[in-house]
C-alpha cells in the first residue's frame, strides 16, 4: 500500500447560484448524480451537495483554476479557491479499503463503490471529501490543511498494521 | 445510533449530522412581532409520537434534512428537503 | 501428578502441546485449546475465587459467557485486567492469573466473616443501616464497605496495548456460530448476500463442541465459505451491543489468546451496519436454587459435559446430578463412559425423559420427584441432600454436583433491538417476541432446542433474511440428519421454601431470602426488585439468574410467572475493555490538532501553545527566564510603543456570493449592512433567535456580490451552520451561496503605532496612507508576488492591520513582516497578549460573550438599535431582556493596583456578608495590565453605570478566601477617543 501526499493539487469550490445546477454542470461538464465524480486526465469533479461541486486540477498558476471556472460559469456559480486550504492525500493498494475502514462510516466494498464513487463524509473525527480514482483501488483524500498533519499520522499509525510506502508528489507550484 | 438516508448522500451515520429540532414550525416573516417569534423559538409539542425534525448533515453535504422520525421507536419514515412536504406514516397525527 | 482429572484419548484439546501457566502462585499445566477453566478443573482446581459480598467461596458454574463465579485477574503490571472469567480465557504458555476478593489466600479468606453479618447485608442494606448519623456514611460505612464489598482491584498503570475502531457493512449479519447461526450464514450466502458471522469462541459450533459428534465436517464445509470480503467470519468476537437503525457493535479480541500482542491491535471494536440480523445466540442453562447452591464443585450438567467432551476433564471421581432436565441425563451417560462414577441422579419431576431408562441401565439409580434441599461442603461441594416426595432428607455423597434447571434463550441482543420477552408455558422459559428491527431469531435462542430443528431454523432465518433483501436463493444440500428422541419439558424453576443461602444472583450475592424480603418491602415489579437487591447487576448481568429471580418474585407476590417479564437488557452483553472503547482516541490522539500555516515558525521561536478548540495557538513566546506574566507584559508593552504581530488565521472566514449577499447579511447581522461600501469593513454583532449575542465580527465587501465574514475562532463552525440553517429553511429565495474560507487563508494581525511603517515597507509602492486605507478600510495588494488582502481594524486600540495571504504563503509573509519590521522593534504576541490588550480596550470576548448576554449588557445597545430588523431583533427587545436593572458591562480596577482580580469573581458591598442575595455581578476577564500599571477587569455589574466612581465595591473569591476593593469604570482603559486606532 501506498499512501502518498499529492502536492501541488489546485482546488476549487464551484457553488451554483439557486436555479442554476443543472446549467453549471452542463457549462463546466460536472456530474449531477450525488456519488458520482467525473475523472479525467488533468481534472476530477467531485458533486459534494446539491449545485456544489469540488473540482481538482494539477496545478497551473495561482489562481488559474479559479479565474478559468469563474470564466466559464459567469453569471451561472461562484468560485471559491481552496487550493491553499485542503491537502489531497492519496492511498493506494488492495488493503486501501480495510485502512479506510478504520475510521471510514461509509460502505467501501467493490459491489458499492467503483472507481469514480465520491463522497463528502468523515474519516474518523476528520471531515474529508473521497473519490475513488481507479481500480486498484486508489482513494483521493481531501482534507483540511490544518488538519493534515494531525490525519496523516492517523493513517499511518493505521496503516502500520498493513506495512505501507509514504511518499510525497509534489508539482512545483509556479 | 441512527442512520439517517440524506436525500442526497444517502444513507449517513447520526455522527455526521447535527439535530436542530421541529421542522413543523416555520420562521415568522422578519417583521412579524414578539409573539410569533416567541412561539417560534420556545413553543414546541415534543410528541411521543412521529415527529418532523430538522437534522443538519454538517459532516457531509451540509444540507437541512427534514425527517419523519418517530420519538419512541427511533423509526424514521422519511427524509427530504427542505422544501418538500414531509410524508407521514397512516395514522400519524 | 500433573493434570490428575484430564481423560486419556477424549476432548479436542491439543495434547502435542503443553502450556505452564500460574494461578495464585502455584505452576500448573495445561494444553493449547484448553480454557483457564478448563485447565483448573483438569489440575482439580475447584474454589477460584470469593463472592462479591459475603466472600463465600466459589467455583466454575458455567463454560461459556454467562459464567457469573469464576471471575479472575488475568496477567500482571500494567496489563493485568480484573473480573475475567476463566471460562473465557484462551490458555497461553506463561498465563498468570490470581484469585479475587479475598484478605489473605481464597482459601483462608479473612472477610468472609462476612457471611456471619448476612443478616445485616440483606437486600438493599446499604439504603438503610448506614444512615445517620451524620457524616458517618463518608467517614465510617463508605469505606468499610469499599473494602469488604466490590470485585477486582482496577490496574494502576496506563495500559500498554493499542486498540482500534473499524466499520463493516454487511447485508446480513449472523451473531452465534452455533448450529443455528451456521446454518443461517451459509444459507444467506449462498443467496449472494453479503454475510458477516460473528462468534465469541475462537472455534465454530456453539453448542456442537458439547456434543459427541460436533458435526465437524459440516462446520468446515460451512466455514470454508468464509473467506473473503463477501462472507466474513470474526472470530473470538463478542457482538456486545444492538443499536438503532440495524447498527451493531462487536469486540474483537485479536490479540487476548497471546501472551503479549504481536504487533499491532490487542482488541478491536466492530462497528457494523447489517441490512439485516440473525440473531442464533443460543441459550444459557439454569442452576437450581436450593440452600448453600453456590459451593465449589457445583456445575451446569451441560458445562460438565462439554468439559468432558470437548477438553477431556472430568470434574471429579463421583459426580452427584440434580436436574429437571432430560439434557442433564447426557452428561451423566458420558460421565459415566468415561469412567466418573455417577450413583444417582435426582430430578425434580416424577416422569423422567427418554433417557432414564438409559440411565438405569448404566446402573445409575434415578431419584423422581427428588427436590434438592441444600448441598453439603464448604470449600468444595460433598454431596447433596435431596427430599423425595417429601420423604426425609436423604445425603447423596460426591465431590462434584451438576444441576440442570431448564434452558433460557439468551435475550440479550433480541431486547436490545426492541423485542419484549414473554413467557412461554409449554418451555417453561422466558422467549423474545418479534423484533423491532430487521432481526430475526433463530435456534435456542427463540426456544427451539432440538438439535435437527436448530439447523433447519437457522436455515430458514438466513434464507428468508437474505430473500427480504431480494437475493434469490439457490437450492441448498440437505442439512446433517440427527436423529435425536423427543424430550420432555422441564418445569418452571423451583422456588425452595428456606431461601437463606440458596443463591438466585451468584455473582452479586443475591438470595431467594433477598428477594422476599424485597417484595415484603414494596418492591414488587421486577425492575424495582432488580434495583433494590442487585439482581442480574453484575457484569454477567444475571444471565443464569434471571428466570429463577422472576420465579422468586412471582411466587412472593402471589402472581403467575407469566405476568413478569424480564428487565431491560442494556448493552454490552459481556463486560468489555474501557480500552477498545477508546480505540485510538488517547495521549496524542485523544483529538484531532489543527494547526495554522505558521505552526512550525511557532514551534521554532519558543511558542508556548494553548488549545483553543482543535487548534493550537501561541500562548506566549518564551524570551530567556521571563515568565508568562513578565514575557506577556514584554509583548503587550511593545504593541502599545511600536508594533506587534500576532497570528489570527484561527478567526473563522466565510465567503459569501451573490446579489442577495448584502441583504442575507443585514439579516443575520443585528446592525445594519445595507449600505456597506466596496472596499470597506464593518463590525457586526449577530444575535440568536432568543435575542442573546451569539458572535461578533467584522465582514468585509470585496464587490457588490462578494463578502467575507470574520467569526471568532470558537464559534468558526457554529456561525456557518447558522447561516446555513437560516439560508436553507427560512430564506431559500436569497440568491447567495457561501462557504469557509477558514482553511484556505493566514491572518495575522500587525498593531502598534509603528504597524503603517511596516505595512508601508511590505507593500512597497503602495499607498497605505490613511486617505486611501482609513480605519475599517480594505484593499488587496501584493508583496513580493504574494497576494495579500490588508483589512484595517483593531483588536487592540491600536493602529492596526490584518493582512491575509493564501496559507501557503503564510510562513513567508510573516517572516517579511519581521525581516522588514525589525527596524521599528518589531516582536510576535500571543494570545495571552492579544487577551490583555482587548481587555485595555473592554473589547468583549468569549468570556463576555457567554450565551447569558444581551447587546445592552455587552454596551452595544445603540449600535444594535439602529437596525430595525435581523435575527433576534424581535425577541431581544422583551421586558426582562431590556431591564436597566441587568447587570451591564464595566471596567474594574483595584483600589490597590497590585490587588490581583480573577475572573470569575463576584461584586458584592460588604464582603463579610456575600451571597447570592448581595451579589451585584461578576468578573468576566482580568489580567495585568503593563500599560495601566495595574490589574485590570472586565465585570458585569449590577446598574452598571451608576457606580462609576464608586469605591465601594468588593471582588470576592471565596475559592481562595479572597477580597479585593474595586473601583468601577468605564470599559475602556486606553485612548478611550479612539484617536490611536484612527491616527
Amino acid at each position: 500500500m501506498a499512501i502518498t501526499v499529492r502536492n501541488g493539487v489546485a482546488c476549487c469550490l464551484v457553488l451554483a447560484r439557486r436555479g442554476f445546477a443543472e446549467v453549471t454542470a452542463e457549462r463546466l461538464e460536472l456530474s449531477l448524480e450525488p456519488g458520482r465524480a467525473t475523472i479525467g486526465a488533468e481534472r476530477c469533479c467531485l458533486p459534494i451537495a446539491p449545485g456544489e461541486w469540488l473540482v481538482l486540477e494539477q496545478w497551473r498558476a495561482d489562481g488559474g483554476l479559479r479565474m478559468q471556472l469563474e470564466g466559464d460559469a459567469a453569471g451561472l456559480a461562484y468560485v471559491s479557491d481552496q487550493s491553499h486550504g485542503r491537502q489531497v492525500i492519496r492511498v493506494a493498494g488492495p488493503a486501501a479499503r480495510d485502512l479506510l475502514g478504520r475510521g471510514c462510516r461509509l460502505d467501501l466494498h467493490p459491489r458499492k463503490c467503483r472507481p469514480g464513487f465520491c463522497a463528502a463524509t468523515s474519516i474518523a473525527e476528520y471531515a474529508c471529501a473521497l473519490v475513488q480514482v481507479d481500480a486498484v483501488p486508489s482513494f483521493d483524500l481531501v482534507v483540511a490543511a490544518g488538519y493534515a498533519e494531525s490525519f496523516w499520522l492517523w493513517l499511518t499509525d493505521h496503516a502500520a498494521m498493513f506495512g505501507y510506502r509514504a511518499a510525497i508528489e509534489t508539482v512545483d507550484r509556479p | 445510533m441512527h442512520r439517517i438516508r440524506c436525500p442526497f448522500c444517502g444513507a449517513r451515520d447520526e455522527t455526521e449530522f447535527a439535530y436542530r429540532g421541529d421542522a413543523t414550525k416555520r420562521r415568522p416573516p422578519d417583521d412579524a412581532d414578539e409573539d410569533a417569534f416567541f412561539d417560534y423559538v420556545y413553543r414546541r409539542a415534543n410528541p411521543k409520537d412521529w415527529h418532523v425534525e430538522w437534522w443538519h448533515h454538517t459532516g457531509g453535504c451540509r444540507r437541512l434534512v427534514k425527517v419523519v422520525r418517530h420519538t419512541v421507536t427511533h423509526e424514521v419514515h422519511w427524509t427530504g428537503w427542505p422544501d418538500q412536504p414531509p410524508s407521514l406514516p397512516d395514522g400519524a397525527p | 501428578m500433573s493434570q490428575p482429572f484430564r481423560l486419556d484419548g477424549r476432548g479436542r484439546v491439543d495434547r502435542q502441546q503443553p502450556l505452564s501457566f500460574r494461578f495464585d502462585g502455584t505452576t500448573y499445566t495445561g494444553y493449547a485449546g484448553d480454557t483457564l477453566a478448563s485447565a483448573l478443573l483438569a489440575n482439580g482446581v475447584h474454589l477460584v475465587g470469593r463472592s462479591f459480598k459475603y466472600h463465600r467461596p466459589r467455583g466454575i458454574l458455567a463454560v461459556g459467557a454467562e459464567e457469573p463465579n469464576a471471575l479472575v485477574e488475568l496477567r500482571t503490571g500494567a496489563r493485568v485486567e480484573p473480573n475475567t472469567r476463566a471460562t473465557q480465557v484462551e490458555l497461553f504458555d506463561g498465563l498468570v492469573a490470581r484469585s479475587q476478593n479475598h484478605v489473605g489466600t481464597r482459601a483462608v479468606d479473612l472477610m468472609a466473616v462476612n457471611q456471619w453479618f448476612a443478616p445485616f447485608l440483606k437486600a438493599g442494606f446499604y439504603y438503610k443501616t448506614f444512615m445517620g448519623p451524620g457524616g458517618a456514611w463518608e467517614r465510617l460505612w463508605e469505606p468499610i464497605i469499599r473494602r469488604a464489598a466490590g470485585l477486582g482491584r482496577a490496574p494502576r498503570q496506563p495500559d500498554p496495548d493499542a486498540y482500534e475502531h473499524a466499520h463493516l457493512h454487511c447485508d446480513v449479519l449472523v451473531v452465534g456460530g452455533g448450529p443455528a447461526g451456521l446454518a443461517a450464514a451459509d444459507a444467506a450466502r449462498c443467496a449472494g448476500a453479503r454475510v458477516v458471522l460473528c462468534e465469541q469462541e475462537p472455534r465454530l459450533g456453539g453448542a456442537l463442541l458439547g456434543e459427541i459428534d460436533s458435526l465437524a465436517p459440516w462446520v468446515d464445509e460451512v466455514a470454508s465459505g468464509f473467506d473473503g470480503e463477501d462472507a466474513r467470519l470474526l472470530g473470538r468476537t463478542s457482538v456486545v451491543g444492538y443499536y438503532d437503525h440495524g447498527v451493531l457493535a462487536a469486540v474483537e479480541r485479536v490479540a487476548d489468546h497471546l501472551p503479549t500482542p504481536p504487533e499491532g491491535v490487542r482488541q478491536r471494536l466492530w462497528i457494523i451496519r447489517a441490512g439485516a440480523v440473525v440473531l442464533a445466540t443460543g441459550s444459557y442453562e439454569q442452576p437450581l436454587l436450593f440452600q448453600d447452591n453456590d459451593r465449589p464443585g457445583i456445575m451446569l450438567a451441560s458445562a460438565a459435559r462439554r468439559y468432558l467432551l470437548d477438553f477431556g476433564v472430568a470434574p471429579c471421581r463421583q459426580v452427584v446430578v440434580a436436574t429437571a432436565t432430560d439434557d442433564a441425563y447426557r452428561a451423566a451417560l458420558d460421565l459415566v463412559a468415561a469412567g466418573v462414577a455417577v450413583p444417582t441422579i435426582a430430578d425434580v419431576r416424577a416422569a423422567p425423559g427418554p433417557f432414564a431408562k438409559a440411565a438405569e441401565a448404566a446402573g445409575i439409580e434415578v431419584l423422581r420427584g427428588a427436590v434438592p434441599l441444600r448441598a453439603l461442603g464448604r470449600q468444595r461441594v460433598r454431596g447433596l441432600e435431596v427430599s423425595v416426595d417429601g420423604s426425609a432428607p436423604r445425603r447423596l455423597e460426591g465431590d462434584a454436583l451438576l444441576v440442570s434447571g431448564g434452558f433460557q434463550p439468551a435475550l440479550q441482543l433480541a431486547s436490545q433491538a426492541g423485542a419484549k420477552a414473554r413467557f412461554d408455558p409449554d418451555l417453561n422459559a422466558f422467549v423474545p417476541r418479534e423484533p423491532a428491527q430487521n432481526a430475526r431469531l433463530a435456534g435456542a435462542a427463540r426456544g427451539v432446542f432440538r438439535l435437527d430443528a436448530c439447523l433447519a431454523d437457522g436455515r430458514e432465518a438466513g434464507a428468508s433474511a437474505a430473500r427480504d433483501l431480494g437475493f434469490a436463493l439457490p437450492s441448498l444440500p440437505p442439512l446433517p440428519a440427527v436423529d435425536e428422541p423427543e424430550e420432555r419439558p422441564w418445569p418452571a424453576p423451583l422456588v425452595p421454601r428456606d431461601g437463606k443461602r440458596a443463591f438466585v444472583d451468584l455473582q452479586n450475592d443475591v438470595t431467594v431470602a433477598d428477594l422476599r424480603l424485597a417484595v415484603q418491602e414494596g418492591y414488587r415489579a421486577a425492575e424495582h426488585a432488580k434495583r433494590y437487591t442487585t439482581l442480574g447487576m453484575g457484569t454477567d448481568q444475571g444471565k443464569t439468574a434471571m428466570p429463577a429471580g422472576l420465579a422468586v418474585l412471582a411466587a412472593a407476590t402471589g402472581r403467575p410467572l407469566a405476568e413478569l417479564a424480564p428487565t431491560t437488557m442494556r448493552p454490552p452483553v459481556v463486560p468489555v475493555a474501557i480500552g477498545v472503547l477508546a480505540g485510538r482516541t488517547r495521549g496524542r490522539d485523544f483529538r484531532p490538532i489543527r494547526r495554522s500555516a505558521l505552526h512550525d515558525w511557532h514551534e521554532r521561536n519558543g511558542a508556548v501553545f494553548v488549545e483553543a478548540g482543535d487548534w493550537l495557538r501561541p500562548s506566549y513566546y518564551r524570551d530567556g527566564a521571563l515568565s508568562l506574566m513578565e514575557a506577556a507584559a514584554e509583548e503587550a508593552m511593545t504593541v502599545r510603543r511600536a508594533v506587534g504581530i500576532c497570528d489570527v488565521s484561527t478567526l473563522g472566514k466565510i465567503a459569501l456570493f451573490g446579489p442577495d449577499a448584502r441583504t442575507f447579511l443585514d439579516r443575520v447581522y443585528a446592525n445594519g449592512f445595507a449600505k456597506l461600501p466596496v472596499g470597506k469593513a464593518r463590525y457586526g454583532v449577530m444575535l440568536r433567535e432568543d435575542g442573546i449575542v451569539f458572535d461578533d465580527g467584522t465582514t468585509s465587501c470585496l464587490a457588490d456580490d462578494r463578502f467575507l465574514m470574520t467569526t471568532t475562532t470558537a464559534n468558526a463552525g457554529a456561525v456557518l451552520e447558522h447561516l446555513e440553517f437560516l439560508h436553507q429553511t427560512a430564506w431559500p429565495e436569497l440568491d447567495v451561496v457561501f462557504c469557509s474560507e477558514t482553511e484556505q487563508w493566514c491572518q495575522m494581525a500587525l498593531a502598534g503605532p509603528r504597524s503603517r511603517d511596516v505595512l508601508a515597507r511590505l507593500l512597497d509602492g503602495v499607498d497605505v496612507g490613511d486617505l486611501v486605507l482609513p480605519f475599517m478600510g480594505f484593499l488587496e495588494a501584493a508583496a513580493e508576488g504574494v497576494p495579500v488582502r490588508v483589512f484595517r481594524i483593531s483588536f487592540s486600540g491600536e493602529l492596526a492591520y490584518e493582512l491575509a495571504c493564501p496559507r501557503g504563503y503564510g510562513e513567508g509573509l510573516w517572516q517579511r513582516c519581521l525581516d522588514v519590521g525589525a527596524a521599528f522593534g518589531i516582536r510576535p504576541y500571543g494570545v495571552e497578549v492579544l487577551s490583555i490588550l482587548r481587555i485595555e480596550k473592554g473589547h468583549p470576548a468569549g468570556q463576555e460573550i457567554d450565551g447569558r448576554t444581551t447587546a445592552g449588557d455587552l454596551g452595544l445597545g445603540r449600535l444594535v438599535e439602529r437596525s430595525a430588523t435581523g435575527v433576534g431583533k424581535p425577541l431581544a427587545s422583551r421586558r426582562d431582556l431590556t431591564d436597566p436593572g441587568r447587570p451591564q458591562l464595566v471596567g474594574l480596577r483595584p483600589v490597590d493596583p497590585e490587588a490581583r482580580l480573577r475572573g470569575g469573581a463576584h461584586l458584592v458591598e460588604n464582603p463579610m456578608a456575600a451571597s447570592t442575595a448581595t451579589d451585584l455581578g461578576w468578573i468576566s476577564s482580568a489580567h495585568w495590565s503593563p500599560h495601566v500599571g495595574s490589574w485590570i477587569a472586565l465585570a458585569f455589574v449590577a446598574g452598571g453605570v451608576e457606580r462609576f466612581g464608586d469605591a465601594c465595591l468588593w471582588a470576592v473569591f471565596p475559592l481562595r478566601n479572597e477580597a479585593v476593593e474595586v473601583v468601577v469604570g468605564p470599559v475602556c482603559f486606553v485612548d478611550a477617543e479612539g484617536s490611536r486606532l484612527r491616527g
